[in-house]
């Protein structure tokens, strides 16, 4: 057991060690001044603000979507679920450049000029970005609780019904409360995904300054267009607040997740 | 779990105001090549100041824009890199009208020092060398460094060097300044964003070929009128000065 111990150890300095040498690499060029000087940028708090609104509505509306899927599937075998389950996890296996490449696709087509004359327009514009960090993350969310749910012991939901609650307040006072700790999971795990979204972002959306500028598109648009230092200190400022964000969102919802 | 839900519609309402702004008059909707930031972002600039419309430019590299606009048959104006790019648009009836109006030319890019010697376009071709070079399908340098390569008869020679093909110029300059890539081929425009690492090395006159940067509106864009004003701007003196001053040089017509 020991053993088995040291030698985890090992693998987790090296790993923990790799990360910390490439992410260092990049802090290291990024020189103080050109850091205050982005940060003041407005093209940098532009995309800073534009990058926390997009990814917290897609994960608002994952989540509308994720709790009753996962609710769903969590519930019960049913002969279509593994069909189901493959169908829902296209965004996971599919990169999300040829994702964006498919919605722009249909955007463009019929299907996009209908919504347009409904007033939606994704192509080209900020609901876009929505739209495409929405469709990445919501397979990652939905799985956590998904899991979640079914970790949730039957015997406190049957007990909860054969006391006279209805589905839905065992499910509101039983199944939800008792898998906080998978759907926060899902939220951190979705959020970070959300907001380092590019691929399909870049198709649906495009990379335009001050408008679909989201700070991966910035860091894009900075390296394409050869200003390394944008790019470099927007990549440090970037690093920082999400791993800040992410101590924060554990912190504020005390828990202690792990996943 | 209404604490979570509170947090999120506390986050929503904080940073939703940015993405519900109100545009005044249609904004004209242009592609450019993301080589072209530098200067593209200045002139929009200026253009919105003077006449108080807005351009929303959308980069990429070429291949990747040509696709946006066949797709979905959106936008006013198309400014790509190169001219590959814009002959296909051109082709395929996607263009009401253009012209190219300045170009830039290739240089090489090594390490500070010339550590390898690399004397010209010749000197690619010296066993060993590793090179990074632009894809030749996806961005306008890269049939470029192709037609000057065969047209020094060593194409086939320098493909074996080649390490690495990158989608953008920037990437490019990147490989050579950080990685142990000794050389690449990119725009002369690109030398003004070269680190302290990197420098310059001009190709041989006789195998030189130089790329022009077009310029066209859109056959499908609904703003033609505003579209043609603000394209007659980047063909002003003022407009063009702006392109001198990242390294363009002028087409005398």
């Amino acid at each position: 057991m020991r053993k088995i111990a040291f030698v985890s150890v090992i693998f987790l300095i090296i790993f923990i060690l790799i990360v910390l040498l490439g992410v260092s690499s990049l802090i290291f060029k990024a020189h103080p001044d050109i850091l205050i000087k982005t940060f003041k940028s407005k093209e940098f708090l532009f995309s800073l603000k534009f990058s926390f609104a997009t990814s917290f509505i897609a994960l608002f509306l994952s989540l509308i979507f994720s709790i009753p899927i996962a609710y769903l599937l969590s519930n019960g075998e049913f002969p279509q679920k593994r069909i189901i389950e493959s169908l829902i996890d296209i965004p996971i296996f599919t990169p999300p450049l040829v994702l964006g490449l498919s919605f722009l696709i249909l955007f463009g087509g019929k299907f996009g000029s209908l919504l347009e004359q409904a007033g939606i327009t994704f192509l080209f514009s900020p609901p876009g970005v929505i739209f495409a960090q929405f469709i990445i993350i919501t397979p990652y969310v939905e799985r956590y609780i998904e899991v979640g749910f079914s970790k949730v012991n039957k015997r406190y939901e049957f007990i909860g019904r054969s006391m006279g609650l209805s589905d839905f307040e065992v499910f509101k006072k039983i199944t939800l409360p008792l898998s906080k700790d998978a759907i926060l999971a899902g939220m951190i795990t979705g959020w970070g995904r959300a907001i380092s979204e590019f691929g399909a972002t870049l198709m649906i959306a495009g990379a335009t300054r001050m408008r679909t500028e989201t700070l991966p598109v910035a860091i894009f648009l900075g390296i394409s267009s050869g200003d390394m230092d944008f790019a470099v200190s927007t990549g440090t400022l970037m690093l920082a607040i999400s791993f800040f964000m992410r101590l924060l969102m554990r912190r504020m919802l005390k828990t202690d997740v792990g996943y | 779990m209404k604490k979570i839900i509170l947090v999120a519609l506390v986050f929503i309402v904080m940073f939703g105001s940015v993405s519900c702004k109100k545009e005044t008059q249609v904004p004209i909707l242009m592609f450019a090549g993301a080589g072209l930031k530098g200067p593209v972002d200045e002139i929009v600039g200026i253009y919105n100041k003077k006449t108080g419309i807005t351009i929303n430019v959308i980069y990429g590299g070429s291949g990747t824009l040509l696709a946006q606009i066949k797709n979905t048959k959106k936008g006013d104006i198309f400014m790509p890199g190169g001219m590959e790019h814009y002959k296909m648009a051109e082709k395929e009836g996607l263009i009401e009208k253009g012209v190219e109006f300045v170009y830039h030319e290739p240089v090489i890019v090594v390490k500070k020092g010339n550590p390898k010697h690399i004397k010209g376009l010749l000197s690619l071709k010296n066993p060993g060398l590793k090179l990074a070079l632009g894809d030749e399908t996806s961005l306008a340098l890269g049939p470029i460094t192709k037609k000057m390569l065969e047209k020094a008869h060593i194409y086939t020679e320098v493909a074996k060097n080649v390490v690495v093909r990158e989608g953008t110029v920037s990437k490019l300059v990147l490989d050579v300044d950080t990685t142990d890539v000794d050389a690449s081929i990119v725009w002369k425009t690109a030398e003004s964003q070269f680190g302290k690492n990197v420098e310059a090395i001009p190709i041989e006159k006789e195998y030189l070929i130089v790329e022009k940067v077009p310029i066209g509106i859109l056959r499908f864009s609904k703003n033609k009128k505003e579209a043609e004003q603000f394209m007659n701007f980047v063909l002003s003196d003022g407009g063009i000065r702006i392109f001198k001053k990242y390294g363009y040089e002028t087409i005398n017509r």
